[in-house]
Order: structure tokens, then C-alpha cells, then sequence
């Protein structure tokens, strides 16, 4: 039954389960965030089951009518479906009965129904209750009373939406129309990747040491990258040396990070002058470098872009190796990365390969980005004893604009903008 | 060929990364190969991409020297239990395998050392 309890009572706004926020900063981030219960719990309630549009699959995923995903929001399992009409349903995955997840697989496809496996109770593709077993008792003995009304226990709907095959939802009637949830800026950076069909190429799931909210900094952390992971840099896959920059949309949670392939000039050698470990040119190579041969797909000379929309969705096209990511948070020090490899369908058998082959860059066993495996835990354990101190994301100032170069966190401090606002700190 | 041979195939190739020989692993692959890592979702749903994938010696030595020279993790330490291999089918000299085997992995992050499970 859908009764909503009460939040947890607040006394002031901008009041924390910690007391107040530390500063009034976008540049400073308390280290509770990322270990604190009570401020995990509100998340769940304030940010993936509020005014966010969360990923929930790809319509790749689901083609057929019956054809269905699991997922969560934040922690609230959900069922993505396909119905007779083309449409996409989404709602919670609880059945009205006695609250047993409706369906535990991670997809498959249920012709008309999902019928839970604890009392055999059915639902519709729109998640209506059609269905309880012995309903009328037997031999006029037992059953649900004459009065009980199905239509008012069903599972909680939730709004979806589509973009360009991308399916998200939310339970909110207040989350506004996904174009202008996301921006126009990042906007043109999705549609710019997934400009036609695509074809689901592998899926892996990545359990994380950390907080999730570590993970998503990361992701929209463009300073970090050519300095963590070498084959960036030596390679030159991506440098702050090089052109590019990122995108941050006006209400910082949603950011579009970018690298172009141009010379790096004046600054080739800024990072061999800094002694940058990162930088192996000449001292590190491959033995088939066919792993980094990648042709211009999009026209426009970026070979590497990273995206992500809040709170937890990411898109990325380094060089030919082309995912999606969602974050799902497992409690408040722990969390899945769950990795979906995709190309166009309409891929000749030599890019196909050319991905297979560069999905070695990315995913967690990545050239490049197994080091973001382990950093979220260092993170995690390094700021064990600190809950009350802060972190320090200064880099390119205190505020959170898009910005013509990556040796910025703009990015990060707009993940930090959009937290706060959702979270009334 | 010798059902006893295959079994000492396999034996070896565990014992090479047990006892971090990891430059003598791609030796005991054939060039050009395919080496992939992957799900038993992946296969079942004819999804090709893997989380390790090389079709040439020259691949998986670069897995190695990466791993030793230049990529950033926590070391662990690995003890592999093989089972018996099933032949599938033999011809020309080749043979067809699939290994049951369980990794145990063990680091100082690590509160216990998890179990992962594969045949190939």
C-alpha cells in the first residue's frame, strides 16, 4: 500500500545529520558524507527516490514486448518493462502482498505477467495487481474478504522517459522533462555519441570499496585523469596538455568532459618537466599496440569524452570503446559499477573487433581505468578517522561553470551544488 | 593426445600465476589465440565483449608488463584450485577443454578473501 512514512524530522534547513555544512563553499566537502548512516538514508529518500531521473536500462535491453530489466533507485528495486503498446512501464519491484521482490533475475521476458513466486500473486505490465491466488477461498472457505480492492495495492509507478535509447525514471511528479533536467550543453554531447541504434555488446558488475558518491566524483573529476592512470598520458589518449575542456550544466549535476586530438605545442614536455609518473613516453610500450587503434567516429576530432548525469548515470567514448556506467549504492561504504559495452548495430566486422579489442582500455580490468578501482577505497579508508574534516576541490576556483581546460574541478564542485540542493544543506 | 598432458597443461598455468611467473604465462598460448575473460550471462546471451580480451601472445604480454610496470592496484596474492579438464573433443592433435577452477585471492584491503569460480 502506498503510504509514504515521514522523513526524518529536520530541525533547521542546511542542518545535516552532522550539524551544519562546514562552509559555505562548493570548494569544501565534509568527510562524513561518505561514512555517515543517517545521511546515506536520506539520500536514498532525497535524491534517487525524489525530483532525479535515474537510468534504468537501455532500450536495447528490452526490444520485445514482455521484455523486462531489474534495477534499483539508489537502494528502491525496480521493474523496467516493455508493454504491448511499445511503451516502457516502470515500477517497484514488491509485490502489494507481502513485499517479496516480484522479480529477482536480472531481465527476461514475461509475456502478458509477472506473477510473484512466495503466494503466486500477478501483476499486469503496468504493474496493476490483477491477480491472487485462491482469491475466493475454497468450497466458500478462506480467501481475500468480498471488499478488498486490488487497484489500490499495487506496486509504486514510477515516470519513465526515453533518450536516444537511453531509459531513465523517477518517482517524482516534480522532475522536469529530461531535455531540461540535463541541460542543452550536455545534452548535445549524449546525442552527439548515440546519434543511431545501438547493440549491447557485454555487461560486467564492478563492486567498489566505496562510498558511491566517491565514484561519481571521480568520474566528473577531469584533473585526476592524465595524472592516476599512465596510459593516458603516454599514450596520449588523453592529457590536460591537450585540447579540450568540460561542460557543466547549470545546476551542476549533470557534466560533459572532452579531449581533442590536437598537439599538445608549447606544452609537450609540461608533464616530463614535472617528473608526472604518468608519463612513460619512451620508457613504456606495448607489445600489440592494436589495442589503441582507433578510427574518427564522430566527425569532430574528440577521442575522448566522458558524461554523466545525476546522480548516477555515465556515458563514455574513449576512442572506440563505448559504454554506459551506472553507479548503485550498497550500503554506505560500498557500491556497484555496472558496466554495459555497447556498439551501433549497424558496426562492420572490423569495428567490432576494433571495440572488442579497446574495451581493454576501460572497464574493471582496464589499462586504463583499474586505478579508479582502488582509489574510492583509499579514499574511503584514508578519511577513516577525519569525519569532520574536509577535502579541498579547488582547482580552477570555487565555483562550478563550464571551463575550457580539465586542470579544474568544476565539475566535481557541481556534483557538490546539485547534492546539496536536493539534500537541503 | 594423453588426457595426462592436458592435465599437466593446466596445472603449469596455474602454477605460473600462483607463483607470480607472470612473464612465462603467454608462452603457453598459441600466436595469434583468444584469450577472453568473461560471465556465464555474457555467453548465455551470445554478448562477445570480455573484461580481459586478447587475440594475440603480443596482447596478453602487454596485460603482463602493464601490470608490472605501469598500472596502480593493490597487490594479491592467488592460489588456484584446478579440477579435472573435460575433454569435449580431440582432432588433429588438438583438444577441446573445459577446467573447473576456483581462484582464491587474498590482499590486506580484503576483511576476507573471496572465492570466484571459472572453467575455460
Amino acid at each position: 500500500m502506498d503510504i509514504r512514512h515521514e522523513e526524518t524530522a529536520l530541525e533547521m534547513p542546511g542542518s545535516t545529520s552532522h550539524g551544519p555544512w562546514p562552509e559555505d563553499s562548493l570548494a569544501r566537502v565534509p568527510y562524513w558524507v561518505y561514512q555517515d548512516e543517517a545521511n546515506y538514508k536520506r539520500e536514498m529518500q532525497r535524491l534517487f527516490e525524489a525530483a532525479t531521473w535515474n537510468f534504468v536500462c537501455l532500450e536495447a535491453d528490452i526490444p520485445n514486448k514482455g521484455d523486462y530489466r531489474t534495477n534499483q533507485l539508489g537502494e528502491m528495486p525496480v521493474i523496467v518493462v516493455r508493454d504491448t503498446d511499445g511503451s516502457i512501464n516502470c515500477f517497484e519491484n514488491r509485490c502489494a502482498h507481502r513485499g517479496a521482490l516480484i522479480a529477482f533475475d536480472d531481465g527476461g521476458n514475461v509475456q502478458n505477467n509477472f506473477r510473484c513466486i512466495y503466494h503466486a500473486w500477478s501483476y499486469d505490465l503496468c504493474g496493476n495487481l490483477r491477480g491472487i491466488a485462491f482469491e475466493r477461498g475454497i468450497n466458500g472457505l478462506g480467501g481475500m474478504p468480498a471488499d478488498f480492492k486490488r487497484e489500490t495495492f499495487s506496486p509504486r509507478k514510477l515516470r519513465t522517459t526515453t533518450l536516444c535509447g537511453l531509459v531513465f525514471a523517477t518517482l517524482s511528479p516534480d522532475t522536469p522533462p529530461i531535455e531540461e533536467y540535463i541541460g542543452s550543453e550536455v545534452l548535445g554531447r549524449i546525442k552527439r555519441v548515440l546519434n543511431r541504434p545501438i547493440r549491447v555488446m557485454g555487461r560486467f558488475v564492478q563492486p567498489l570499496p566505496n562510498n558511491w558518491k566517491l565514484y561519481v566524483e571521480n568520474v566528473k573529476d577531469t584533473y585526476h585523469a592524465s595524472l592516476l592512470h599512465t596510459f593516458l598520458a603516454t599514450f596520449r589518449i588523453s592529457r590536460l596538455t591537450q585540447g579540450g575542456g568540460v561542460l557543466v550544466s547549470p545546476d551542476g549535476g549533470n557534466h560533459s568532459s572532452y579531449t581533442i586530438a590536437i598537439p599538445e605545442g608549447a606544452n609537450a614536455t609540461a608533464y616530463k618537466d614535472q617528473q608526472i609518473r604518468t608519463d612513460q613516453d619512451g620508457r613504456f610500450a606495448l607489445a600489440d599496440p592494436s589495442v589503441l587503434e582507433s578510427v574518427e567516429e564522430f566527425g569532430d576530432h574528440i577521442q575522448l569524452q566522458i558524461l554523466s548525469v545525476f546522480p548516477g548515470f555515465i556515458l563514455q567514448q574513449i576512442h572506440n570503446c563505448l559504454a554506459v556506467r551506472h553507479v548503485v549504492p550498497r550500503g554506505v561504504g560500498k557500491m556497484d559499477l555496472v558496466w554495459t559495452y555497447f556498439g551501433f548495430e549497424d558496426d562492420s566486422p572490423e569495428m567490432n573487433r576494433r571495440r572488442l579489442k579497446q574495451q581493454n582500455l576501460v572497464g574493471p580490468a582496464g589499462f586504463i581505468s583499474m586505478e579508479d578501482g582502488c582509489v574510492g577505497g583509499f579514499v574511503q579508508r584514508g578519511t577513516a578517522a577525519a569525519a569532520d574534516h574536509v577535502s579541498v576541490i579547488q582547482m580552477g576556483g570555487s565555483t562550478a561553470e563550464s571551463q575550457a581546460t580539465r586542470a579544474t574541478e568544476a565539475s566535481v564542485r557541481g556534483f557538490w551544488k546539485a547534492y546539496r540542493r536536493h539534500m537541503g544543506y | 593426445m594423453d588426457v595426462t598432458q592436458l592435465v599437466e597443461l593446466n596445472a603449469n598455468y596455474a602454477r605460473v600465476i600462483d607463483n607470480e611467473q607472470f612473464e612465462e604465462w603467454p608462452k603457453l598460448f598459441h600466436d595469434p589465440c583468444l584469450y577472453k575473460v568473461t560471465t556465464a550471462e555474457n555467453v548465455a546471451g551470445g554478448l562477445e565483449s570480455g573484461l580481459i580480451y586478447a587475440d594475440t601472445r603480443g596482447m596478453l604480454e602487454d596485460r603482463i608488463s602493464s601490470l608490472r610496470k605501469v598500472n596502480i592496484y593493490e597487490r594479491q596474492r592467488y592460489r588456484h584450485i584446478v579440477g579435472l579438464p573435460v575433454v569435449l573433443g580431440q582432432a588433429n592433435g588438438a583438444a577441446e577443454l573445459e577446467t573447473p577452477c576456483a581462484s582464491c585471492a587474498k590482499a590486506r584491503w580484503m576483511s576476507s578473501p573471496p572465492a570466484a569460480t571459472a572453467t575455460r
